[in-house]
């Protein structure tokens, strides 16, 4: 008797957990919650695991990892290039993407003098906003504000770094704004403007250095274009279509340099 | 010496995921310096896995990874903090359920602060704590949990029940 009711007690106890996380099927929380509506010992047992859940996520901060770890964590990808590898295969991947790159410069309206295809090694800056876009993505939220105000979102900015960040209003044009998060390149913080394109985002970074060569890529199917613009330099990373990206990146330019003068 | 698809593939799959693993490894081992330690040392040995491994979900692949290093690491430097079998500490979860309060416990609980939180969730015992931060503070699902534990299903939710029933206790008793 005694044991039957330690494990019912017990069988409940897993029920009220899983639907409180969610992993409960449409037929299981229905039954639960009327059983929830009529037996006020289960309801108080459930209450106790909603609160407690609640009082984790609103008191445990998630942490970050130092910068220190993650530049030395990424320093592991780029130990021992593999020298001579790496040319000939770069070269077919380049020449590969010459062809729909000029197409879609020349869909969009751009200047052929945007399109400098870099030489050199992919930028490992560039790679960490890529990665830093995937995070975005599996996130349940990929922005640290939420705003589709540019006057909520450059304060904002304004507060967490001691640069004056652009940001413009795209809206008008389908790239509405999303948010902004601070990233981590290099080591240093720098502020990225998300904006959304139907159910893709895009990620904008200003880099305070002008060290990053203007460069359009394909990095694991995400598009990426970087371009100085005086002392800084900007980083967009999407999956979007090329296309569509080089037209955000110039009507982002026109924009910027609108909001500068 | 690693290709350079596996480091490629760190770059893509590991590198995203840095924060939840020294988040794991920060609770698992309690302080941050031994943290950083864990998971340097765990992505090196998931460097050197990604030259062959097939990996369907990168997080789950490298929170279990950051949990044997952890195991590993706590056998070397902490002996007496491994209890891994839970059988005790299970039946001490299943008593502690018991004690009826006359205070609802969700008021006292949305009143605990952050550093009674935290010192309830450190003093867990540590299969109950690996699967409820997995849970809480990863956002893992169950079958993740699963998959980065090599726990079935049941044993991952009556884990986190006990875990949970453990930390009502504390925090929903009152001082």
């Amino acid at each position: 008797m005694t044991d039957d009711r330690e494990q019912n007690r017990a069988a409940d106890a897993l029920l009220i957990n899983a639907l409180a996380d969610g992993e409960l099927d449409a037929a299981s929380a229905l039954a639960l919650e009327t059983r929830l509506a009529k037996e006020p010992e289960l309801a108080r047992r459930y209450a106790a695991v909603v609160a407690l859940r609640r009082a984790i996520r609103e008191k445990i901060q998630p942490e970050s990892a130092p910068a220190s770890l993650r530049d030395r964590v990424s320093a592991l990808a780029e130990a021992d290039p593999p020298r001579e590898a790496a040319p000939r295969r770069r070269t077919r991947a380049w020449s590969s993407l010459l062809v729909p790159a000029l197409a879609a410069a020349m869909a969009v309206g751009v200047g052929l003098d945007r399109l400098w295809l870099s030489s050199s090694e992919p930028d490992p800056r560039i790679d960490s906003l890529v990665a830093a876009f995937r995070r975005g993505q599996i996130a349940d939220q990929p922005v640290d504000v939420v705003a589709s105000d540019r006057h909520v979102v450059k304060p904002w900015l304004a507060r967490k770094l001691p640069v004056s960040t652009v940001v413009v209003d795209l809206a008008g044009e389908g790239f509405p704004l999303v948010g902004a998060r601070i990233d981590i390149v290099a080591g240093q913080p720098a502020p990225t403007l998300v904006y959304r394109r139907r159910e893709h985002q895009i990620a904008l970074t200003e880099l305070s250095s002008a060290s990053l060569s203007s460069a359009r890529g394909a990095l694991q199917g995400y598009s990426s274009e970087a371009w100085r613009d005086g002392d800084r330099s900007y980083v967009v990373v999407s999956d979007v279509a090329p296309a569509e990206l080089a037209l955000f990146a110039e009507l982002f330019r026109k924009a910027a340099a609108g909001e500068r003068r | 010496m690693t290709s350079e698809t596996a480091r490629r593939r760190f770059t893509h799959e590991v590198l995203p995921h840095l924060d939840d693993a020294y988040s794991l490894a920060r609770w698992l081992t309690g302080n941050a310096t031994d943290a950083e330690d864990v998971v340097q040392e765990a992505c090196l040995r998931a460097l050197k896995a990604l030259d062959g491994a097939l990996v369907e979900n990168p997080r789950a692949w490298l929170l279990a990874i950051i949990r044997n290093t952890t195991f590993t690491w706590l056998a070397k430097n902490r002996p007496h903090a491994l209890v891994l079998s839970g059988g005790e500490d299970e039946a001490r979860a299943q008593q502690v359920e018991d004690f009826a309060s006359p205070t609802p416990e969700e008021e006292l609980i949305a009143k605990a602060d952050r550093e009674s939180v935290t010192a309830a969730i450190e003093a867990l015992p540590l299969v109950f704590k690996e699967t409820l931060v997995m849970r809480e503070i990863n956002g893992l699902s169950y079958r993740e949990i699963g998959q980065a534990t090599g726990a079935p299903i049941g044993t991952v939710m009556s884990r986190l029940a006990r875990a949970r029933a453990l930390l009502v206790a504390t925090l929903g008793q009152g001082s």
